[in-house]
């Protein structure tokens, strides 16, 4: 079902609702209704083909429906209909239907684009779904060259004839949609009584830019041609009490959902071969087999079940308690270790099985209880357990075929990753006068990871919180919060991990961030002024450090602070000025250590990145209406600037940074509104848009990469433009 | 034995607990009019009253509550409706008026007939147990939403959220971002701002389980598994927005070697000179490694096939 009939679906059921209602149209003397809608037209222009222009939305060309709600109530009937950019790329509808209190029906359609880029190009043609092929004429130029010569020369061929072929490159979009419909039928039959059933499919079709290498220096850019569903249906039964001011509930749920990825596999043409072969080394440049097979994403399935029981003794204690479970699992069948029949080792190691029979239960629980101590108390306590347990079994592989270019005589176990969370918790809140209030916690996270490299962690925080109010219009918070991650009796640091054959080996040392000790603080603060309705002012700020203080190389440590200042003011009543300022910087240390074949533990191959990440957003924006409200002007600025750098060091002194990189975004929209009639007004909009770049590893991207050297990458040339947009607007709003 | 004897005492203690909690009785003197008597007063909260969902209840108290309509929510208003309008009559205030109410208290007469579903874990969310209201977000007489979705008082729910939570502003204008400036999902997407037994008020049991919901190719579970894909998507991620490709919470290749240090090609260190090489340039790591949160393939398990 296409996105048309979709919505044509949903419009019709509404429609068909509105009017197989008994009584519902027509019976005028008690039906209310009402709604709106804004049509008109559009006219835009963009500077390059940017496709950040219209990364998630269609920005309509020509006459379009922006917009339109509809709702209509009479006796125990009543329709809500809406939606916006009707017929558009990232148009959503929705109804809801009400029969009393009793059913409840909810239907909406909504799609979501993602245009990546609509510049990029290839020499790739897809012949079939998900199979991507080369001129033979250029594969067997590529081979040929590929026996003349140095190293050198080899390249020197092998780019001239890669860029002949890539002038005539066909210019490609890239980009994916998802379509979501969702239902949903909610019917209480008795009192406190409450049956409800949800299905959404989500669809998700197009491609986006995909790495598929075939050697060390011989990385592809291709695509992952997407044509994927997701259906979950989920029903829940609840039931509800209040007696006495005592409330009861209980819910039980229970549901399943499903992938499907209608392309199981990539397979992509090698452009440096016409016959298979292999190479000795695993450093390939990919000189080997004629084609690459990928596996995409495999289907899969989760059914879930979960129960919840809520209490509450009058106003004083609220407890709740959850119970669930999930079961993951994935069959989807194996490829062979390669499609390269050059390898013989294929047929003599065979695989150990024909899928990964893939199963993992999840079970969660948890438990809060809120008891109001005093008037002004309250003290809370919560308990949340989250295990995934992997009921994998390990797959025993006698080697593996690197980038399908040699077979790597390597012993390899699959191993399932599972870990259990417990986290634990009291939060004590007293509001000993209107003007202050204090609030204190304490958890502790516990986490258990059997494979890796801290089994047992466990991280106790407290956190401290005060509101005063010291005068009407004056709010003010402070909040501090110190976290210990440590590690715990029987989960000491192993690294021994990662061992490939005994060519890449891990560095000692090394601790990764988001299992590795370590001391987080965190300070919040912010001002609110309020003084009158007419105007507002509010500052915040926090600062977030973590420190990896047991870390040598790894994240060291990282840094974020925040601030932001909102204003709003209104002069007159028909005057509205807003204003708001935000900045977020980000720092983090980082260190490694160079090393070929082994490790040198040496203070001389030590080095370190030191990144820092900012953003500065501005807003400002007014509302003005002229007397009697028939003209209306509005506007709307803002500028979003993101600049980060890149110091780089180590103990030679040879580093060099990288260049600073920065985004910027800005955007400006005026609107101006005459009333026509009572219900009827005119719009006219003016936007105006720009986007600037200054990335070193996004602006720029060739087809071949780079021009001359040993590391010949086939890229899509998917760059990041710079852009300005323009966009005018005359549209008339009705309602009704 | 002295199991049985701890789980004796704890529930002596919840009994006890009960009992110390059980409300006065009651000693309130107005009782029930109906909706009729108050709309003579208040037509105009009356009229846009009809196309509410609210007026739906009402139609079926029987299965929805034993009070529904204003009283359901005023509590009832005899008495208010007896003072005729007079403010300086006693019995005009003797009506709850939720706005007034202390936060706790007036989200306490939603919770009357919203327990269950959406919010049925209200009672333990950050929002309740730092005074927010239901009444703070909430337009119960007329929405501003459109066609009166969630009778929300802003009619973008993100605008909503941002209101108080001013420092995702900047984020969600970074240039990697999820479709919420756009339109194509809202905060409320991925948090239940009534509650839930996640962290951060998040749809789900886990962060991952929660973006797994929608990425469902990422789900899993693979033969060659990437240990943080599975835990926890926000070691890498920044689902509010960043600077990076991806919504990445760093660049490439320096985010990747925060974990990965190994000999040879991953600790090497990728500066200036080295834009001429893949590794930096373009997805960097991810232009080979592409199958980054796991795959299936036999050959996968550097995550290259």
């Amino acid at each position: 079902m296409n996105r048309k009939h979709m919505t044509a679906w949903g419009l019709l059921i509404g429609l068909a609702m509105l009017v197989a209602a008994p009584g519902f149209v027509g019976a005028a003397d008690k039906s209310v209704a009402d709604g709106t809608f804004t049509i008109g037209s559009q006219w835009w222009d963009l500077s390059q083909p940017e496709a950040k222009f219209e990364e998630y939305r269609e920005v309509p060309q020509g006459t379009f429906l922006r917009d339109f709600s509809f709702r209509q109530g009479e006796k125990r009937h009543l329709l809500r209909l809406s939606g916006a950019n009707v017929f558009k790329n990232d148009q959503s509808v929705a109804m809801a239907y009400w029969n009393g209190g009793k059913v409840r029906i909810d239907l909406d359609y909504n799609q979501i684009p993602h245009n990546i880029s609509s510049i990029t190009r290839t020499p790739y043609a897809e012949v079939s779904p998900g199979v991507l092929t080369l001129p033979d004429t250029l594969q067997a130029t590529n081979q040929s060259n590929q026996s003349f010569g140095t190293t050198a020369q080899k390249d020197a061929r092998y780019v001239a004839a890669m860029r002949d072929a890539l002038l005539n490159a066909r210019r490609i979009g890239m980009g994916f949609r998802t379509d979501i419909a969702r239902a949903r039928l909610r019917v209480r039959p008795a009192a406190g009584w409450q049956y409800e059933m949800k299905g959404s499919r989500r669809n998700r079709s197009g491609t986006k830019p995909y790495g598929a290498p075939f050697g060390f220096s011989s990385a592809i850019e291709i695509w992952e041609p997407i044509s994927q569903s997701m259906l979950d249906a989920t029903a829940r039964l609840s039931y509800q009490r209040v007696k006495n001011s005592n409330g009861m509930s209980l819910q039980f749920t229970g549901g399943v959902s499903a992938f499907d990825n209608k392309i199981d596999k990539l397979v992509w043409d090698n452009p440096k071969r016409i016959s298979d072969s292999t190479y000795a080394s695993a450093y390939s440049p990919g000189d080997g087999s004629v084609r690459g097979q990928m596996d995409l994403y495999p289907d899969n399935r989760s059914v879930f079940g979960n129960v919840a029981l809520g209490l509450t003794f009058g106003t004083k204690v609220a407890l709740n308690a959850t119970g669930g479970i999930a079961q993951n699992t994935q069959d989807d069948p194996w490829l062979p270790y390669t499609v390269n029949t050059a390898i013989a080792q294929v047929d003599t190691f065979p695989l150990p099985g024909t899928n990964t029979n893939a199963k993992v239960t999840i079970t969660n629980a948890s438990l809060n209880m809120a008891w109001r101590v005093m008037p002004d108390a309250t003290l809370n306590g919560r308990y949340r357990l989250y295990d995934y347990k992997n009921k994998t079994e390990e797959h025993i592989f006698d080697g593996y075929v690197r980038m399908d270019q040699v077979w790597e005589p390597f012993q390899e176990i699959s191993e399932g990753v599972e870990y259990k969370d417990q986290t634990a918790g009291v939060d004590a809140d007293w509001s000993p006068s209107r003007k202050i209030s204090l609030a204190a916690t304490a958890e502790q996270v516990l986490l258990d990871r059997p494979d890796r490299e801290y089994k047992k962690t466990k991280e106790m925080a407290l956190q401290g919180t005060v509101h005063l109010r010291p005068a009407a219009g004056w709010h003010m918070k402070g909040r501090i919060r110190h976290g210990n991650r440590e590690e715990r009796s029987g989960g000491e640091f192993d690294s021994t991990g990662y061992l490939d054959g005994a060519t890449i080996i891990e560095q000692p040392g090394m601790k990764k961030y988001d299992l590795a000790p370590r001391v987080r603080d965190r300070y919040e603060a912010s001002i609110a002024y309020s003084p009158s309705e007419k105007w507002s002012l509010s500052v915040g700020g926090t600062s977030l450090q973590d420190d990896y203080e047991g870390s040598e190389l790894g994240l060291l440590e990282e840094k974020e602070k925040t601030g932001t200042i909102g204003v709003e003011f209104q002069p007159t009543d028909r005057l509205q000025l807003m204003g708001s300022v935000g900045w977020v910087k980000n720092e983090t240390f980082q260190a490694s250590r160079e090393s070929g074949a082994t490790v040198v533990l040496s203070d001389t191959t030590r080095w370190t990145a030191e990144l820092t990440d900012e953003t500065i957003y501005w807003s400002a924006g007014f509302a003005w209406s002229a007397p009697r409200g028939k003209w209306g002007l509005s506007g709307l600025f803002d500028i979003n600037r993101a600049p980060s750098t890149y110091d780089l060091a180590n103990f030679k002194k040879t580093a060099v940074s990288l260049p600073s990189t920065e985004y910027r975004r800005q955007s400006a929209t005026v609107e101006l509104r005459y009333q026509l009639l009572s219900s009827t007004s005119l719009l006219g909009e003016w936007a105006w848009e720009a986007y600037d770049v200054k990335d070193l590893s996004t602006e720029n991207v060739p087809l071949i990469f780079p021009l001359t050297g040993s590391s010949n990458a086939v890229f899509l040339g998917d760059s990041v433009l710079d852009y300005k947009a323009q966009r005018v607007a005359v549209l008339l709003r009705r309602t009704f | 034995m002295r199991r049985r004897r701890m789980l004796v005492l704890a529930l002596a203690g919840l009994a006890l607990l009960a009992w110390s909690a059980a409300p006065a009785a009651a000693q309130g003197t107005p009782t029930y009019v109906g909706s009729e008597a108050c709309a003579t007063c208040h037509e105009e909260v009356a009229d846009t009253f009809q196309n509410n969902a609210h007026r739906m209840a009402e139609l079926d108290k029987e299965v929805v509550a034993e009070h529904v309509g204003c009283e359901g929510c005023h509590g009832p208003g005899s008495e208010h409706a007896a003072a005729e309008g007079d403010e300086s009559d006693p019995r005009f205030k003797n009506i709850k008026v939720p706005s007034k109410m202390k936060p706790a208290e007036s989200s306490a007469v939603c919770q009357s007939c919203h327990r269950v579903g959406e919010q049925m874990h209200w009672d333990q969310s950050a929002h309740a147990r730092h005074d927010v209201a239901c009444s703070d977000c909430h337009s119960i007489h007329e929405a501003k939403s459109p066609a009166g979705k969630g009778l929300l008082k802003q009619a973008i729910i993100t605008n909503m959220c941002v209101s108080c939570h001013e420092e995702k502003k900047g984020t969600l204008a970074n240039t990697a971002h999820m479709p919420v400036r756009e339109g194509g999902m809202s905060c409320a997407d991925c948090h239940n701002p009534h509650g839930s037994t996640g962290g951060a008020m998040i749809r789900g049991a886990s962060n991952t389980d929660l973006c797994v919901s929608c990425h469902g190719d990422k789900r899993g579970p693979f033969l060659w598994e990437h240990a943080p894909v599975r835990e926890d998507c926000v070691a890498c991620h920044q689902p509010h927005g960043s600077n990076n490709d991806k919504v990445l919470a760093g660049k490439r290749p320096y985010l990747c070697q925060r974990c990965h240090s190994y000999t040879r090609h991953p600790s090497t260190l990728y500066d200036r000179p080295d834009l001429v090489g893949n590794r930096l340039f373009n997805r960097s790591c991810t232009n080979c490694h592409s199958q980054i949160h796991g795959s299936n393939h036999p050959s996968g398990k550097f995550f290259l096939r």
